[in-house]
Formats: C-alpha cells, sequence, structure tokens
C-alpha cells in the first residue's frame, strides 16, 4: 500500500462519475416549462395591452393637438369682438399649449420605452400549483449503451448514503408501481415551489423596502360628461344638446408603498372640465337674464334657448353653442390595491377621494363668427369633491423607473349649488414614475 | 438526429428536444449536483433549477465550445448561487497545506462511500474541493466565484483534503478490523 496523493485518488475515482435522477426530477422540470409557456402567453397579452394604450396615448395627443388648434381659428376670428375677457381666454389656451408641449416632449420617451420596444424578459419561473398542468407522459432517462463503459452509481441500489432521504421517498424508489409516481409527481413541484416562491418574495419585499417612495409626473386626457341630461346653466336649456369635451389634466403625483399589496398615492392636479350646450339660439336685447350667468359688461346677447324651441327669425349671429369651462386644482387621496404583479408588469384597483378647489370658471359664447366670454356661472361650488374609482398597470423599466396607465373615472359631488347637473369625468392617466 | 439539430429545437421551445437533452445529459449533470450538494434531495433540486436555466438561456449558446462544459458551467453557478444566497460562506483563514498523501487500499474504496464523504464537508470546503479538484478551476478563479480571496481558497482546499484523509483513514482501519 503506497502513499497516495489524496487529489489525485478523489479525481481517479470519480472521473466519468454518471448519476441518474429520479424519474420525479424531469416531471418538474417538464411543468415548470409548461408554466414557463403559459406565462410566456400573458406576455404577449401584456405586449398587445402595451401596443394598445401606446395608440390610445397618440389618438389623444393628436385629438388634443386638433382641438387646440380649432379653438385657435375661433379666437382669430374673434379678435374683431375683443373683450377685456377675451384675454383671459387667450392665458388659459397658452396653459393649454404648455400642456400639449409637455406632452409632446415626453412622448417620446414614451415611445422609446413602451413595452412594444421592451425584448421580452423571461422572468424567473414561478411554479404554482393552482394550475393544473396537462398529464405528463414520464420521460425517464434510460443509459444510452455508449455509456454503458463508464462508471455507474445507482442511487437507488445504495441505500445506505441516503439515510437522510425521507421514508416517503424511498418508499417510492423501493416500490414503483403507478400509483406511487403520480403520487411523487403531485408531491414534488409542491416542495420546489414552495422554496422557489419564499426566494422570489424574499427578494421582492427587499426590493420594496429600498424603494417605498414614488414621485411622477402625471398627464390625462379627460371626457366629461353628466349623469343627469339637464343643462348646468339653465333649465331652460335642458332641451339643447349636451356634450362633454376632451380636456387635459396635468400634475404631480406621489405614491407610498405602505406593503406588498398596497400603495397610497396624493398630488396635485390641475384640470379643466367643458361642458358644450349646442345648438342654441340667443336672442338679443330680451328682459329675462339666464339664471345661472352673472353678466359681465360687454355681450348684448341677453337670453338664449334651444334652438329647436324657438319658432322666429334667426340671424347668422344668433346661433352657436355655450361653452362652459371650470377648472380646479385637484388634490387626491386614492388607494391602490394590487391584484397580481411580475418584475416587470404590475396590476392595481384604485379606489379614493378628491378635493376639488375651483380656479376657472368661464362661459363662452360661441357662434358662427365670434367667441367671447359671457361671464361666469354663479352656481358652481368653490370647493367640490370627487369619488374615483379605477385600475392602474405598471410596466417597470427597471428598478427605479417604471411607466403607469390608469383608466379612472372621478363622479363629481357637491359641483353645483342649485342644479341637478351630476357631471362626471372619465380620465386615461399616465405617469413616468421615479421610485426613491 | 445530430446535437447541434437538438440543440436548436430547444431554442424553439420544442418539449421532446428539450425532453431529450434531459436524457442526454441529465447523468452527468446529476453527477455534478451530487458532488456540490450535502443530500440528494438538495442535488435534485439543484438539478431542476440549473435545466430551467440551461432551457432559459439555451439560445444564448452559439455551438462555439463544448456544449457539455457550457452545461456544466452553469449548473455549478447555480449550486454556488445558493450558498450565496444562504450567506454560510464565511468561516476564518487557515494555513494552507500543499500537498496531503494517504495510505489506503484503493481497490476496498468505492465511489458511494467518497461521495457521502464528500457531502458531508462543511458547505464552503466542499465548494472549494470540488471546483479546484475535480472541475479544474484555479484558486484565483474559485476566490471569484465565491467572493473569497486566493488564500482563503488554499486554505479551506487544505483543511477539505485533512478532513477526508481523516476519514478515509478511520474506514482503513474498520476495514482492517474487519479482516
Amino acid at each position: 500500500m503506497e502513499p497516495k496523493n489524496i487529489e489525485r485518488l478523489f479525481q481517479e475515482k470519480l472521473k466519468d462519475l454518471e448519476i441518474t435522477p429520479d424519474s420525479a426530477v424531469w416531471n418538474t422540470i417538464e411543468t415548470s416549462l409548461n408554466q414557463k409557456k403559459q406565462k410566456g402567453k400573458y406576455f404577449i397579452w401584456f405586449r398587445f395591452a402595451g401596443i394598445a394604450a401606446v395608440a390610445l396615448l397618440g389618438f389623444f395627443i393628436y385629438n388634443n393637438y386638433n382641438v387646440s388648434n380649432i379653438e385657435k381659428i375661433l379666437e382669430d376670428n374673434s379678435i374683431t369682438n375683443t373683450t377685456p375677457i377675451l384675454k383671459e381666454n387667450i392665458k388659459e389656451t397658452d396653459l393649454e399649449k404648455l400642456v400639449r408641449k409637455t406632452i409632446i416632449e415626453s412622448n417620446p420617451n414614451l415611445i422609446v420605452n413602451s413595452p412594444t420596444v421592451q425584448k421580452e424578459k423571461i422572468t424567473q419561473q414561478k411554479t404554482t400549483q393552482k394550475t393544473a398542468s396537462t398529464p405528463i407522459i414520464a420521460v425517464v432517462p434510460t443509459k444510452s449503451e455508449s455509456s454503458i463503459d463508464h462508471k455507474k452509481f445507482d442511487i437507488t441500489q445504495s441505500k445506505s448514503i441516503f439515510n437522510e432521504i425521507s421514508e416517503s421517498k424511498q418508499a417510492v424508489l423501493a416500490n414503483k408501481n403507478t400509483a406511487q409516481i403520480k403520487k411523487a409527481k403531485t408531491t414534488a413541484p409542491k416542495d420546489k415551489l414552495d422554496l422557489a416562491d419564499v426566494l422570489k418574495e424574499k427578494e421582492e419585499e427587499k426590493e420594496l423596502k429600498k424603494y417605498s417612495w414614488a414621485i411622477a409626473p402625471t398627464v390625462s386626457q379627460l371626457f366629461s360628461s353628466t349623469l343627469a341630461g339637464n343643462s348646468s346653466i339653465d333649465a331652460s336649456l335642458d332641451q339643447a344638446t349636451k356634450k362633454g369635451n376632451n380636456s387635459t389634466s396635468y400634475g404631480v403625483r406621489i405614491a407610498y408603498q405602505a406593503s406588498k399589496k398596497w400603495q397610497f398615492q396624493t398630488g396635485i392636479h390641475q384640470l379643466n372640465l367643458k361642458q358644450t350646450t349646442e345648438d342654441i339660439l340667443f336672442i338679443s336685447n330680451s328682459s329675462s337674464d339666464l339664471f345661472g350667468i352673472s353678466y359681465s359688461d360687454k355681450p348684448s346677447i341677453t337670453d338664449a334657448v334651444a334652438n329647436d324651441s324657438f319658432i322666429g327669425f334667426k340671424t347668422d349671429n344668433s346661433e352657436g353653442s355655450i361653452n362652459q369651462t371650470y377648472g380646479y386644482i385637484e388634490i387626491p387621496f386614492e388607494a391602490k390595491y394590487g391584484l397580481f404583479h411580475t418584475n416587470i408588469f404590475s396590476f392595481h384597483l384604485i379606489g379614493g377621494v378628491s378635493t376639488l378647489f375651483l380656479t376657472t370658471n368661464n362661459l363662452q359664447i360661441e357662434t358662427r363668427n365670434t367667441s367671447y366670454s359671457a361671464g361666469e356661472a354663479t352656481n358652481l361650488n368653490p370647493i367640490n369633491f370627487t369619488l374615483n374609482f379605477g385600475s392602474n398597470a405598471e410596466y417597470h423599466f427597471n428598478k427605479k423607473w417604471y411607466f403607469d396607465i390608469s383608466p379612472m373615472i372621478k363622479f363629481q359631488t357637491n359641483t353645483f349649488d342649485t342644479n341637478t347637473n351630476k357631471p362626471y369625468f372619465f380620465g386615461m392617466y399616465t405617469g413616468i414614475n421615479y421610485k426613491f | 438526429m445530430t446535437l447541434p439539430q437538438i440543440i436548436e429545437d430547444c431554442k424553439e421551445n420544442k418539449p421532446e428536444a428539450q425532453a431529450m437533452i434531459y436524457e442526454l445529459f441529465a447523468p452527468k449533470l446529476m453527477a455534478i449536483c451530487f458532488k456540490y450538494s450535502k443530500n440528494k434531495q438538495e442535488a435534485e433540486d439543484n438539478l431542476h433549477d440549473g435545466f430551467l436555466i440551461i432551457f432559459k438561456k439555451i439560445d444564448q449558446f452559439k455551438h462555439k465550445g463544448s456544449f457539455e462544459g457550457w452545461m456544466k458551467r452553469i449548473v455549478i453557478n447555480c449550486t454556488l448561487q445558493k450558498y450565496r444566497k444562504k450567506n454560510v460562506l464565511q468561516l476564518t483563514q487557515e494555513e494552507a497545506q500543499e500537498e496531503i498523501f494517504v495510505e489506503v487500499e484503493e481497490s476496498a474504496l468505492n465511489i458511494d462511500d467518497l461521495l457521502y464523504m464528500i457531502q458531508q464537508l462543511p458547505n464552503r470546503y466542499r465548494l472549494v474541493f470540488n471546483l479546484y479538484v475535480l472541475d479544474g478551476y484555479t484558486h484565483k478563479q474559485i476566490g471569484n466565484m465565491l467572493n473569497i480571496s486566493d488564500g482563503t481558497s488554499k486554505s479551506n482546499l487544505s483543511r477539505a483534503k485533512l478532513i477526508l484523509k481523516n476519514k478515509l483513514e478511520n474506514k482503513e482501519l474498520k476495514n482492517q478490523n474487519t479482516f
């Protein structure tokens, strides 16, 4: 017996070692691979959702651009009838230009970072038992003939090594009838899934703890409308066609991640809501004033009725519409509940309330040739509230940055003090969020 | 069907190709997992995770170099990853001893016993011994892989060898007593 270098001893003995794993291992791998594929399908769905969101956004911007153009033309036309109040309007459109500018400026980012361009990242496999996997045909690895020469080490025969293996496992190995193999199939993946899940959750918790705040500039396209059909201006216009106009809201939002599922957000938003009452006939020098308007000096038009209900002589200047604009500073407080999330995507439900402080209040009369302010609505409350509901999808570029889009519906309460017109608005809020 | 063809099919996520790759290489990779892990259960977990990574990253394999070597590296990294996460690699540094010899009757040693001895080593000793002795990594590489210094790797190897030597000699004694 000669002294032997211990390294060489092990190298020689363990060279070309092969060990056949249990068939259960392949079954769990196969299950995991199948689930990965299913996940892949979700990603395709997400991609479509992403494309749709970007397309929608593009549509809003385009739409907004056009509306602003038309407004500009109207203003140009109305220069002949310049009134002090018109300056207010110009101010307002400056504001809108600013909004448009910010949208356009932020737009290239949106497109560059949009989910559609992102290369599909396959996230860590999450093996859940909930979704029943398709029946598995076990592929038991059999040694190829060429490997027969190799030293074999059959686990199943050397029980002495595996004292630590649980009894149930040994039973499966010892007695390989189909029933028990089935049992192994169903129990083995469960063990694995727990481990993977726990690790993943731990990592995610770490991440969440690191960055629990997020700040985002937000832009939203708003569509306003009312639950009740009656006019917000005067009962005499209840018959006239009323239409909610598109407008834009922008602001800053700050969010706090309170737990894995719950997020709270607040912020400050500027918004202008518009309602147009169309197809109206303005009548000059009438003795009765419109109920809801405190007249400014200039306009000579003192009454208006829905076109349909008027029989008499009409001039070009007497037909038109009333644009009611009411602008607010909005301070929302909302809670977000996470329904599901991956490393890249997450989806939430949102509920909350907003306090609105009235900042702009204008009634604009537009006829074929002119546009001028008819003054302020007297029935608007300086402070009112909205009930907010919506959902939210986040797309994470990396640990610090994410893009989010949330369709929200906000029901206004206490908007008018004398009126049953119940306005609400639908907004598509988007933001680029920075976590810190 | 040739191996490169099977690999290409795997890149398209074809289940039959994945099953074939598993069938061809699972025994060799299981042997690696077995050496690097504490027990069979852990080895099977590592094999499972290793194969998932292999199938996920197979499109990165460009047929340069050995496919088996590529898979081995993934599986080894996968097992090391677990220990990095568990942070069980903090042991103190000791003096390294280069060559260690043992007097044993080689024919009386069976592979099961040797594997069992390796598995019984403390985690980092086991990893360093495997990486250096059985898979031919240098101390520098091991240092990088395990986030330790070259010296620590050397001293760990030395400790591992001493433990194995004791075990082998005890076994030898037992064998002699039975005669």
